[in-house]
């Protein structure tokens, strides 16, 4: 096969994340930290929930500029942002990210660098994975969600079928064989929860699609 | 398994003749300091001194977060003599039982409580650190535990912590500790020129609670020739999102996940808000010592939880000698067995020793049960006393 070249399209990564866990965990730690027991109320986490979510709604567009000025300024030629949003249904977080691409290969080179802030600085590839490959009249696109090691699998169920990530693909093919989740003409998309994402029992997923490129 | 108290001998010996000579190089250069100028540009200030053994008399204000100020020249005058005393503690017993500030070179004026034991020019002191949100009156028993004893205690209260904060804003208008987050190295930093400014060079022990606890592991990290043994009790051993497997989920989908770079970009901030949150829902309570200061309290603890979000006791104790742990059975903060984990990450010499049933789930071990984190303390003082000699 040879590398396909110049076949435009969009790619988007998008998240559902439960924050409510986190905050739950945290009330814990402060209050223990605090010499009072190591529980935390549905009061206590709606005190907290509240606060929260009040801060956040109040700087999210904020943060959106920044997120948005951050990508734009780390992608190649030919790659732009067509758009990212970040809503939230109480205390789950869905964020949704897509890519304009003029050539499909240049998917795997998106890196996220961080330029300024926290974090432990590593950058991530979100299509590191990603296997592109074209020759007689098709084109195959493979390639793997985030993986989550065996310590997040140690969640209880109901919390990681919660968290979910998804992957969309169009290109302007037609699709003739593919394992995605949701298919909506040339539109394809993969979603998994975290239970998938981190079960030590299963190969990971693989996400594959191929398209015909006959005229 | 490791050694408990209840073992004997509860400290191994094993190393003993390796450690006398690998802190020989140390002593030597104690010993030399004769000659070195004291550090002349750090005043010491004091709130409350009832001790007759003082060499400087100081003026009485009991008042937390206030103090008078001793004249520049007895500060000056404490911090050169006796520099070429045989006694690495000599400036420090002269000190008496003190109770004020301590001007540092970089880090401002820093609260301490010293409560002298037998000797105390001739016997390393043990510095204490309280936990994350700790005032100076939340240990006083366990301190006069010690002191009764027969061990000195420092008591230092951390930048961004209760008297010290309270002095911080009173100086400066503002927390100006809190421009940024007080990562665990600048908090080592500032416990060493707390010591450097009261004159004490020699090696000490370090104790300390929860945070306080891991602080102290981290100043020996920093300052490894300033430091022998640590005795740390309950100890944050690492952010509670990492080994709580619910938490780590939302940690991971929110910070660590390729498909979300918003996060990603923003994940810290967002840690921060969450914090932040968290900690204005909880502690709604403020010190008297910050009565008036509620905020800069609550952004001090958010700005100490973040500075060390990414630390594991693991990782800092990490092949170190000298390490005692108390842990607490059923402790949700400072879980036990991570406690263990990070025990057997390190030398192993020391001891490592869970609390009775009876104090399951009191992660304030020192509020809950002062009298056995003193015995804890105290003896293992008096073992490496009787192992020096």
């Amino acid at each position: 096969m040879s590398r396909a070249t110049h076949v435009n399209g969009t790619a988007t990564i998008a998240t559902v994340t439960d924050m409510e866990p986190m905050l739950r965990q945290l009330v814990v730690q402060h209050k223990t930290d605090n010499g009072l027991p190591a529980h935390c109320s549905d009061a206590e986490l709606q005190a907290a929930a509240s606060r929260f979510v009040s801060d956040f709604d109040q700087s999210r567009a904020e943060y959106l500029v920044e997120a948005k000025r951050q990508i734009a300024q780390g992608l190649m030629d030919g790659v732009s942002l067509a758009g990212m949003e970040l809503t939230r249904d109480h205390l789950l977080f869905i964020s949704s990210t897509t890519f304009r691409f003029d050539d499909v290969n240049k998917l795997k080179a998106i890196v996220f660098t961080q330029v300024a802030g926290g974090g432990d600085g590593a950058a991530l590839k979100p299509f590191e994975s990603f296997r592109i490959e074209q020759g007689k009249g098709k084109l195959v696109v493979e390639g793997a969600p985030p993986a989550f090691g065996a310590a997040t699998a140690a969640a209880p169920a109901e919390v990681l079928e919660r968290n979910k990530v998804s992957f969309a693909l169009e290109l302007p093919l037609q699709p003739v064989e593919h394992n995605a989740t949701q298919a909506e003409g040339q539109r394809l998309r993969w979603e998994y929860n975290l239970a998938r994402l981190s079960d030590p029992g299963q190969q990971p997923p693989v996400m594959r699609a191929t398209f015909s490129t006959a005229q | 398994m490791p050694p408990r108290i209840g073992d004997r001998p509860a400290v191994a010996h094993r190393h003993r003749a390796d450690r006398t000579e690998e802190r020989a190089p140390a002593r030597r250069r104690e010993a030399n300091r004769g000659t070195e100028k004291g550090p002349a540009d750090n005043d010491v200030y004091a709130g409350n001194a009832r001790g007759n053994r003082g060499a400087v008399e100081v003026p009485v204000n009991a008042r937390g977060g206030g103090g008078s100020r001793v004249s520049t020249v007895d500060a000056r005058r404490l911090a050169l003599e006796g520099t070429s005393g045989a006694a690495p503690y000599e400036k420090l017993a002269r000190l008496g039982n003190f109770e004020g500030f301590i001007k540092t070179a970089h880090f401002g004026e820093i609260y301490v409580r010293i409560k002298q034991g037998d000797e105390p020019a001739k016997h390393p002191p043990v510095v204490y650190l309280g936990g994350i949100a700790t005032c100076a009156e939340r240990s006083s028993k366990f301190e006069e535990d010690i002191q009764a004893k027969g061990g000195t205690v420092i008591t230092l209260v951390l930048p961004g912590q209760g008297e010290t904060l309270a002095r911080d804003i009173k100086n400066n208008g503002r927390a100006k500790s809190l421009d940024k987050d007080i990562t665990a190295r600048m908090q080592a930093d500032a416990v060493v020129e707390t010591l450097d400014a009261m004159g004490v060079k020699g090696p000490v022990h370090a104790t300390g609670l929860s945070y306080g606890g891991y602080i102290a592991a981290a100043c020996k990290k920093a300052h490894p020739e300033r430091f022998d043994q640590l005795y740390l009790i309950a100890p944050y051993v690492m952010s509670q999102a990492e080994f709580d497997p619910r938490a780590k989920a939302a940690r991971d989908m929110m910070f660590r996940n390729p498909f979300n770079p918003f996060s990603y970009f923003m994940g810290p901030a967002m840690e921060r808000q969450a914090t932040r949150a968290v900690l204005e829902s909880t502690f709604n309570f403020t010190w008297p010592v910050l009565e008036g200061h509620r905020r800069e309290f609550i952004d001090a603890l958010t700005n100490l939880t973040m500075g060390i979000s990414n630390d594991r006791l693991r990782d800092t104790v990490k092949g170190m000698d000298g390490v005692n742990m108390l842990v607490v059975p059923q402790d949700g903060a400072s879980p036990p067995e991570l406690g263990e984990e990070a025990f057997q990450a390190s030398a192993r010499d020391g001891v490592f020793m869970r609390a009775p049933a009876s104090d399951a789930g009191h992660h304030d071990l020192i509020g809950a049960n002062p009298a056995l984190c003193a015995e804890f303390v105290a003896k293992l003082m008096k073992q490496r006393r009787a192992e020096e000699q």
